[in-house]
């Protein structure tokens, strides 16, 4: 702290230094810190990366200069102004709301990552429709979308559901007929989701949600849905082979996507130690 | 003194030495340095989140100007900075003397 002090409130300094590094580029581990605050920041709100980018170039030059003035090597002397900064983790706060902040955020600030959780969850209904379809070609409908043990229906019922299928029973009929909510609805979705997908690839970025919650909201809605539907799909299981394949899908396609979106959000969160 | 003591009354610190009047980061914390009797020490990238916390509560404000080294950000207390610079400052006062009155010290 002495080099902040020999000056008073420093006025000079802050001219540029200039260092060999081993690779023989002119750069200096202040660079070295400037280039990994910016890829920091590449996501957060532009104003703020600017002038948190601006402050913080200002003060380790300064400090740098200072540190020269009592005689550190040049290299030394950056080095030292980089450590006594603290990580780029230390300030980049600054770029992101906390999660009190997003209340006050505009509505238009929500409306993209909104956008683009829906994009993935109607896609991702649509692949576990895609997959029930696979299910029922191998095991038939009645996997995918048969009534578990117990499930009876009126005469009349029967005579509705059989309608549309002649030579098929009334449970076989009742599972053709559920096929399309199981598989043709869910794949519909899934195609509204991939408009949706492209809304969100057009919509301009707004101010920055703080790290990684979309990815968080995201990875925490797809593990409880492969929870829940696993859970389902167990169930059906053990009281028979009827109606498995509908929530078996939805788990298949829930958890790997969970664990996806869980990683996004940890890599999102950290940030990378300086080099000093 | 340790950072971890400095944490916990950055705001504080940063309010309290913006009393002294407009200045920019670098300077602010070589300020706090000095007027501790260089027992306090910040880690120097932690008040910038810390003044823009505070100028975003509306207690400090901030703008560019040019000096010898270069374009800085400037932070000086606002008419609400300085209301509760004196609020903050007489809690704090309140706390030590409670303090000194459990320590069994006369302040």
């Amino acid at each position: 702290m002495e080099g902040l002090l020999d000056g008073g409130v420093g006025r000079s300094g802050g001219g540029v230094v200039s260092v060999e590094n081993g690779a023989g580029a002119d750069e200096g581990p202040i660079d070295a810190y400037l280039d990994e605050l910016f890829a920091a920041a590449h996501d957060g709100d532009p104003a703020a990366a600017r002038r948190l980018l601006a402050e913080t170039e200002a003060h380790l030059r300064e400090c740098a200069a200072r540190l020269r003035g009592q005689g550190l090597d040049p290299l030394d002397a950056e080095r030292e102004a980089v450590s006594r900064f603290g990580p780029v983790s230390t300030v980049t706060p600054v770029l992101r709301p906390s999660l009190r902040d997003v209340a006050r955020l505009p509505l238009r600030a929500l409306v993209r990552p909104l956008v683009g959780l829906a994009a993935v969850g109607a896609i991702a209904v649509g692949l576990s429709g895609a997959l029930s379809e696979l299910f029922g070609r191998v095991w038939g409908a009645g996997f995918v979308s048969g009534d578990l043990p117990g499930v009876a229906y009126t005469a009349a019922r029967c005579a509705v559901l059989q309608a549309p299928y002649p030579g098929l029973d009334c449970a076989q009929a009742a599972a053709a007929h559920h096929w399309g909510e199981v598989v043709e609805y869910r794949v519909a979705l899934g195609v509204l989701g991939l408009v949706l997908l492209l809304v969100w690839r057009v919509l301009p970025r707004d101010t920055g949600l703080p790290a990684g919650l979309a990815p968080s909201i995201a990875a925490a809605a797809f593990l409880l849905a492969a929870v829940g539907t696993g859970f389902l799909a167990l169930n059906a299981a053990v009281q028979g082979w009827q109606g498995t394949g509908a929530w078996l899908s939805a788990a298949v396609v829930a958890l790997p996507l969970g664990a996806v979106f869980a990683l996004t959000a940890l890599r999102a969160i950290h940030v990378k130690p300086a080099r000093a | 003194m340790g950072r971890s003591s400095v944490n916990g009354q950055l705001d504080l610190l940063l309010l309290g030495s913006l009393g002294a009047g407009e200045t920019h980061g670098y300077a602010l914390i070589a300020r706090i340095h000095e007027r501790s009797g260089e027992r306090l020490e910040l880690q120097e990238g932690s008040v910038y989140p810390a003044l823009h916390k505070l100028e975003a509560a509306g207690w400090v404000a901030s703008r560019w100007a040019q000096d010898a080294g270069g374009r800085r950000r400037v932070y000086a207390l606002t008419t609400p900075g300085h209301t509760e610079l004196a609020r903050r400052t007489e809690e704090w006062k309140g706390f030590s003397t409670a303090v000194w009155g459990v320590l069994g010290v006369a302040s």
